[in-house]
């Protein structure tokens, strides 16, 4: 056994990369390992802006060896006439580097092929893992690849060196211009380096003394929220943590010091949002804030140094904050200043989307929009809504949007409470980018709900009718994003409207544009659209496949009432008769799907004078007396007992299906048989497509 | 450290190194990369170094000298290594001593930032350079010019010099930065901003800027068309410009944009195919002064 450890020097990775390429480099190491027979224990990878690890405690040193059995070409094409092999038998003895000796024959069917039996493997470890090693690094896949000299190689970023040891031994991966040796380079002014690595095992120890390298990205995470915790208590305060950005800032650093800056207290009249964002996205910094919830006058920033002196860094962090939030203060006293009604006017000039018009003319679309969703659920706020419709995008020309453009929605609603609008109308305007992915929440009030999906429905319906509808990877507009939305909140919320009337709605609020897709195409394509992302979201909630499938089919129009037959229907497939249900209810699909159009479109119009078998008798009459109750569960939406008719129906079905002969000669017969089977699955059809519960 | 002297710190520090000083260029441009000493230059198979000043135009930005961090024309010292040194972060911070920043003394982060031109239809990848949170300098691989792929590949260093000063000087507004001993910043340019500011958003002719860049674009095509890359290169400039004019005029919608960038970027095409196949035809000179 022997311990590995390969250090591959780099100019600073983008954080964002970092997680998946110390996923990336276990997995293709684990692997080529694999393939190649050589056994090893657990292998670890390590990431820093300037390097990626792998470490391997224990390695075999040899590969495993093993028998092969080779077949070669058929003993008739691979001697001359002398006996001697020619050039296809010669061929394939150096092919495999053995001599004719060893060379023996093997009957199969197809006749006697010439064959051998070798051995492979059992090389050292050593040698393999050069050729291992450059597969990798042309292996591993980046966003984007760079080139930066004259090898052309493509990585994400330059690689400047690499260290490579098996125990004491140096393993020379080479690639790019580069080979591995037993040097690695430390924290750019805390431990430059060079330094020399004896063996394998010395490497952790000598990079973090030698090198001040904090290699683990948990262990930086821990030293940033822990000092940074302390650091903030001492002021009285606590961090408002951000975790994305937490991951991000401890993968800009190789060695993290977290430093507490403060600010004039004046800015602290900003909005809580502005502030952190002013922070938080130009500065990679945290608030901090006290046991209220209200922002303290201090910002936490990560050093990636241990600076001789403290205070010129934190002064120049406070510096380059300051300046940031003199700009906000500068747009935020800007925006006081302009009233909603400018705002409007200016949203004339703002475009929405190629011939779609304006920013304002899709305030006047949602409006409309809103007016009709609150007539359609009687929610009562139609004046409120209104009018969050109309001042839903003035942020958009606001200077803090400008220069934040993540707070829109966010300073609409701030902006609306101070200019005076409802508390209703602003909360909507401030949740009607809602939901902004599919885990975050959505809009919590009523009216934010139906802003959301007033707002959404009309970006999809303006792309789908200029058909930029998304293929594959391309959807630059968001659109699936946005369709999921709309399911959640109608999901969550349980609006009941019907997403043909609200394309429909959509389509007529534009009034005459210049579309590609016409609106019957829109509409069908767009109500596709939806299907897909409904299919999703059940499928991520765990649902099988063949229930999802079987529920849509039946219809998708209306989403609540899709939950509550999906519901009933995955519950009906956990008892042990949904089985045999589903068989006998297929069997009925099957005929109609098959036979049914032969004597013409079938009505379910049957005579039942006209039955002359005693189950078909009975199987018309068990429907006569169904239909009543149906209709009631059906009005009650009780899909569980509808599901539960299912059972009372199907002895009398498969009764039917074992005594009748449904394709008789007799035309006018087969006809008035098949009526009567369609006029069952007109009724069951709306609960689920039979057809897709595969058994 | 006066705004003079830093550049002329980076003009010793560079000169030393080896590159070309070269001057600013004298056509409106957005960036020192659209100089010809860079844009030209890193096409091809022969090496190059230079630096220079360029003053940037950059309409959209205009503050009407309001903002003391935003201008609508800045500098940048603009600096090409081709090919890349191997040490190329080290050469780059050894530059900064040469402007009294000692980086040991300073959390330098290199950020990732790509950058991409698609008037150029130029892009690279890189960092933007923070020192102890301020961005200074933008660091780039630069991968392709013109669409032309580039063998081998160039860094291009921008610093920004009203950024650094006003770090080196503890200045919170640019206006304030010394030139000298006797004249600010904003002595030269504060007027500049206001009246540039009031053109650009408010006096420039629409009409005027319209026709301007069809001839432009005709002129540069016919140029091209007869070999002259040089002036076709001026007039893909020009077009470039004037479109930055009409943009910050609000005069381009979201549509239109996307053509007008598209119809530069062939100019620059055009010029940069024209580049490499006469630096080809002379037998690349530059390959063989050492």
């Amino acid at each position: 056994m022997a311990q590995f450890v390969w250090e591959i020097g780099i100019e600073e990775m983008p954080a964002r990369f970092l997680p998946d390429l110390m996923g990336q480099l276990a997995d293709l190491f684990s692997r080529s390992l694999r393939e190649r027979g050589v056994g090893c224990g657990d292998l670890s990878t390590y990431a820093t802006p300037r390097r990626l690890v792998v470490w391997i405690g224990e390695l075999d040193s040899r590969q495993q060896e093993r028998e092969e059995f080779i077949t070669g070409p058929p003993v008739r094409i691979a001697y001359e006439e002398t006996g001697e092999l020619n050039r296809a038998g010669q061929g394939f003895v150096a092919s495999q580097g053995v001599s004719p000796e060893d060379l023996f024959v093997t009957r199969t069917d197809k006749g006697e092929y010439l064959a051998v039996q070798v051995r492979r493997g059992g090389e050292r470890t050593i040698d393999l893992l050069p050729g291992l090693g450059s597969e990798i690094l042309s292996g591993l896949s980046f966003p984007k690849k760079m080139r930066w000299e004259s090898t052309g190689f493509l990585f994400g970023r330059p690689i400047r060196w690499m260290a490579a040891l098996l125990d004491g031994e140096v393993v020379p991966v080479q690639e790019a211009s580069l080979t591995a040796d037993r040097y690695t380079w430390g924290h750019r002014v805390l431990g430059p380096g060079p330094f020399r690595i004896p063996e394998a095992k010395d490497y952790f120890r000598i990079i973090r003394e030698q090198g001040a390298v904090v290699l683990d990205r948990g262990e930086r995470t821990e030293l940033v929220k822990g000092q940074g915790e302390a650091l903030a208590r001492d002021k009285g305060g606590a961090v408002v943590w951000e975790e994305e950005l937490l991951q991000e800032v401890v993968d800009v650093v190789e060695y993290p010091k977290p430093v507490l800056g403060g600010f004039d207290r004046k800015y602290l009249d900003l909005p809580r949002q502005v502030l952190l964002t002013s922070m938080e996205s130009h500065q990679k910094s945290f608030g901090i804030e006290d046991g209220e919830g209200n922002l303290l006058p201090y910002f936490l920033c990560t050093l990636n140094l241990e600076p001789k002196d403290l205070d010129l860094v934190r002064n120049g962090w406070e510096r380059v904050l300051k300046a940031r939030l003199e700009d906000a203060n500068f747009f935020w006293s800007a925006d006081s200043q302009a009233s909603l009604e400018q705002w409007r006017e200016e949203l004339r000039k703002v475009v929405f989307m190629g011939p779609l018009g304006s920013m304002w003319d899709k305030s006047e679309r949602l409006q409309e929009m809103g007016r009709y969703l609150d007539l359609f659920l009687d929610t009562g706020i139609s004046r409120e809504l209104e009018r969050a419709a109309a001042i839903c995008k003035t942020d958009l020309v606001s200077e803090v949007v400008g220069e934040f453009d993540n707070l829109q929605g966010v300073m609409g609603g701030i902006y609306a409470r101070r200019k005076g609008e409802t508390e209703t109308a602003a909360r909507a305007v401030e949740e009607h980018y809602q939901p902004s992915g599919p885990e975050t929440p959505i809009p919590e009030s009523t009216a934010g709900a139906l802003l959301s999906v007033a707002d959404k429905m009309d970006n999809l319906v303006g792309c789908f009718s200029l058909n930029m509808v998304p293929t594959g990877a391309q959807d630059p507009y968001a659109l699936r994003r946005q369709a999921l939305g709309i399911v959640r909140i109608v999901l969550e919320k349980g609006l009941r409207l019907s997403l043909p009337n609200m394309i429909d709605k959509a389509r007529e609020s534009y009034g005459e544009i210049e579309a590609k897709l016409s609106p019957e195409d829109c509409r069908a394509a767009l109500l596709d659209f939806f299907q897909q992302r409904v299919r999703a979201h059940y499928l991520g909630l765990g649902f099988s496949t063949r229930i999802v499938e079987a529920s849509i089919q039946a219809g998708a129009e209306d989403l609540v009432l899709l939950d509550k037959r999906l519901r009933a229907l995955d519950r009906f497939s956990r008892e042990t008769d949904f089985e045999p249900a589903v068989l006998t209810f297929k069997r009925v699909d099957n005929i109609i799907r098959k036979q049914g159009g032969q004597d013409g479109p079938l009505d379910g119009e049957y005579d039942a004078q006209n039955l002359p078998e005693p189950q078909e008798k009975e199987l018309a009459r068990s429907i006569e007396e169904l239909i009543p109750r149906w209709r009631d569960l059906w009005k009650e939406e009780d899909f569980d007992s509808l599901l539960a008719q299912l059972r009372e129906l199907r002895p009398v079905v498969d009764s039917f299906f074992d005594h009748v002969m449904v394709m008789t000669q007799d035309s006018g017969l087969r006809r008035n048989r098949l009526n009567l089977l369609w006029s069952l699955l007109s009724m069951l059809s709306g609960l689920a497509a039979f057809s897709e519960l595969q058994i | 450290m006066h705004f003079q002297d830093v550049i002329m710190a980076l003009n010793r520090y560079w000169a030393d190194y080896g590159c070309v000083l070269h001057q600013p260029y004298d056509v409106e441009v957005g960036a020192g990369t659209f100089h010809p000493a860079t844009t030209l230059r890193v096409l091809g198979p022969e090496p190059w170094k230079t630096g220079y000043v360029q003053p940037s135009r950059r309409p959209t930005d205009g503050r009407y000298g309001e903002n003391p961090n935003r201008l609508r024309q800045h500098y940048q010292y603009q600096v090409i290594l081709k090919p890349v040194p191997d040490d190329a972060q080290e050469v780059y911070l050894r530059s900064l001593y040469a402007m009294g920043i000692d980086p040991s003394m300073h959390d330098i982060r290199f950020v990732e930032d790509d950058w991409e031109s698609p008037t150029l239809g130029a892009w690279g990848l890189g960092w933007e350079v923070w020192i102890d949170g301020m961005e200074i300098t933008q660091f780039t691989y630069f991968q392709q010019v013109g669409g032309i792929d580039l063998e081998p590949v160039s860094l291009e260093l921008t610093y920004g010099l009203e950024r650094i000063c006003m770090y080196l000087q503890n200045r919170e507004s640019v206006f304030d930065i010394s030139w000298n001993d006797f004249c600010t910043y904003g002595e030269i340019h504060h007027e500049t901003e206001y009246e540039y500011s009031k053109y650009n958003f408010e006096y420039s002719s629409t009409r005027m800027l319209f026709q301007f860049f069809d001839e432009c674009e005709r002129e540069s095509t016919m140029l091209c068309d007869n070999g002259l890359l040089w002036p076709a290169y001026d007039y893909c400039l020009k077009c470039s410009h004037l479109f930055n004019l009409l943009e910050a005029r609000g005069a381009i919608s979201i549509t239109e944009r996307t053509s007008y960038i598209a119809r530069v970027r062939h100019l620059a095409s055009n010029v940069a195919g024209l580049f490499v196949r006469q630096r080809e035809e002379k037998g690349h000179p530059l390959l063989h002064t050492g």
